[in-house]
């Protein structure tokens, strides 16, 4: 596995925790190399269509010992080994991040060790450096989750800058919903994903927003969603649906990547940048990543894609990014709490 | 020695008790829970030879769902931490044994059991109340003689009286906080011992109210359709 160099001369042994959002995740990074990552899903949202706030909380509340453990024995180290602690501060969800964030200040309290606090996206910009070659820099990064969709740019000392932002849905959130609309299971991005790879992308011509600059938007595309079904009555819908739904997942697929794609591309222009890497669970999406990879290469550039494990909300991508700040001598006081809109510059 | 933390309710507090003599840590501005509870166990902490902890303690709820929350998660990574098993008792509890050895001597019939119904507001009109018993010759812990419950506002008269029947009485609202925990699990310490400390819950007392989506969104519509 690639060693990013972030132990310092002694040795270093940092552990990350991830509770953002529904997944429970911790990692351990042994002298800057990943020794384990382990992440417990919680299924109990599946019957609610999204996740529900306080059975999230209850459930990292219970899953988080165990996974940590798992992650500490896989790792073949003790708690009292560790030499630093990384957790995820935020965005996300307050009461779930809190779970993380108390859990956390209290261990490095314990273990007399110090403790950072990391903000989700810059885990998922540095889940770059995780597994096989790291792009060059500067490097262009679009982030697609299922709460962010943004374009960063990050310089040779990993300085980042923002480029451009969604002013409304995230991508990830357009799939879940437009999913929802179909009737399709929650999360619904990778059952689209599979269901438009036997439908017909131009079977129906989905508006595409674009707007100047590098932002996006993606609730008129949902919105027309339910526009183009809410026509017809229940059981010509129905039939639609049944003769139609791999087509429409496919159309309404190929609108999003078309969306996505544009700025990138507008930017590597504007920049002259030529390495790009894509992160965040929508990175999955196996149109976005043929289509972005094609795109950067004709154009003389190089798509970066983490793997899937450091793609989705990983703990992984969390100790890394903590243990560069540790590694530049930063670590954050025990009074630091879960900030549910954590801005991104914020330096504590 | 014991390691105690109450974030159960609006006030903070992180107790170490060493046979009779507790250090403690407090803060009652609210919400300050998420941000003070680490540095005062840092504190505390701080020139503690952990070697000598026995525990853990935790008040484990009722109470609010974050405090509680904010209260395990800490307690948990202690356990961790500090290689300690975790001591887990109830809000009401502590509440219960405070209020109790509170009363001044003499104030109930000596060789005696009094019941103590220690009691808080829960939210949308309900108290969380519970029942113990507490004797009056020897020293120790409550007994609990229902599980602690949520019971609505015109009904926790009749509650009372249905657990208390004709022995005396103490009625309280008295808060809980770290250190009457600590003094509480440290009589019978094994009584209060969570062998399954990862995963163990805090008492809630209350299931998630969410309910899955029925329907299609279609019928949400203005324009309707099915
Ligand atoms: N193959 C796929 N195609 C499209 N979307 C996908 C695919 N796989 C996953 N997704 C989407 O990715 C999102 C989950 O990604 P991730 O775990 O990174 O997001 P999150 O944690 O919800 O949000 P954030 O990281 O912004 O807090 C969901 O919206 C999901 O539908
Ligand atoms: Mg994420």
């Amino acid at each position: 596995m690639f060693s990013p160099n972030c132990g310092n001369d002694e040795n270093s042994c940092v552990l990350g925790i991830e509770t953002s959002c529904d997944d429970t995740a911790a990692a351990v990074l042994v002298d800057g190399v990943l020794r384990s990552s382990i992440i417990s899903s919680q299924s109990e949202h599946i019957p609610f269509g999204g996740v529900v706030p306080e059975l999230a909380s209850r459930a990292h509340d219970r899953h988080l010992v165990p996974v940590v453990e798992a992650a500490l024995h896989e790792a073949g180290i003790q708690a009292g080994d560790l030499t630093g602690i990384a957790v995820t501060r935020g965005p996300g969800l307050i009461g779930s991040l809190m779970v993380g964030v108390s859990f956390a200040k209290s261990l490095a309290a314990g273990l007399g060790v110090p403790l950072v606090g990391v903000h989700h996206l810059d885990g998922h910009i540095d889940s770059l450096l995780l597994g096989g070659t790291p792009p060059e820099r500067p490097t262009l990064v679009l982030v697609v989750s299922g709460g962010h969709t943004q374009l960063m740019t990050v310089n040779a000392s990993g300085e980042r800058q923002l480029l451009g932002k969604t002013r409304d849905d995230a991508a990830g959130e357009a799939f879940d919903k437009v999913a929802a609309i179909l009737g399709l299971d929650y999360p619904g991005g990778p059952v689209i994903d599979r269901l438009a790879m036997t439908g017909n992308p131009s079977f129906h011509a989905f508006p595409r927003t674009r707007l100047a600059g590098y932002d996006w938007s993606f609730s008129g595309i949902k919105t027309s969603m339910l526009y183009h079904l809410g026509s017809m009555d229940a059981p010509a819908r129905a039939a639609y649906l049944e003769k139609h739904l791999q087509d429409l997942c496919a159309s309404f697929q190929e609108a999003v990547v078309d969306m996505l794609i544009t700025p990138v591309v507008r930017a590597m222009k504007q920049t002259g940048f030529r390495s790009v890497g894509l992160v965040g669970g929508v990175s999955a999406n196996s149109r976005l990543r043929a289509r972005l990879g094609s795109e950067v290469e004709a154009r003389g550039g190089h798509l970066h894609v983490p793997e899937l494990s450091y793609s989705m909300d990983n703990a992984a991508m969390i100790a890394l990014s903590g243990c560069l700040r540790l590694t530049r001598g930063e670590q954050d006081p025990l009074s630091i709490t879960a900030q549910p809109s954590l801005p991104m510059d914020l330096r504590p | 020695m014991l390691l105690s933390i109450d974030t159960s309710r609006d006030v903070c507090s992180v107790s170490l008790l060493d046979g009779q003599h507790a250090e403690e840590r407090t803060s009652d501005r609210p919400r300050s829970h998420a941000e003070l509870l680490a540095p005062f166990v840092a504190d505390l902490l701080g020139g503690t030879d952990t070697t000598r902890l026995r525990g853990v303690v935790i008040v484990a709820g009722p109470g609010s769902y974050t405090g509680l929350r904010i209260g395990l998660a800490s307690a948990k990574a202690l356990c961790l931490a500090l290689r300690a098993p975790l001591l887990a008792v109830s809000t009401l509890e502590v509440m219960a044994f405070a209020a109790f050895e509170g009363t001044p001597p003499g104030a109930f019939p000596a060789g005696h059991s009094v019941v103590v119904t220690p009691r808080f507001p829960a939210r949308k009109g309900e108290w969380y109340v519970g029942a113990y018993e507490m004797s009056t010759s020897l020293p120790g812990t409550p007994k609990g003689i229902v599980p602690d419950t949520v019971v609505g506002d015109p009904d926790v008269a009749t509650w009372i009286t249905r657990h208390v029947g004709t022995r005396a009485h103490l009625d309280t609202e008295h808060e809980a906080n770290a250190t009457w925990a600590a003094r509480l699990v440290q009589n019978a310490p094994h009584a209060y011992l969570q062998e399954d400390a990862s995963s163990f819950e805090p008492y809630y007392l209350k299931e998630v109210a969410a309910r899955p989506r029925a329907g299609s969104i279609f019928d949400r519509l203005p324009f309707g359709g099915s």
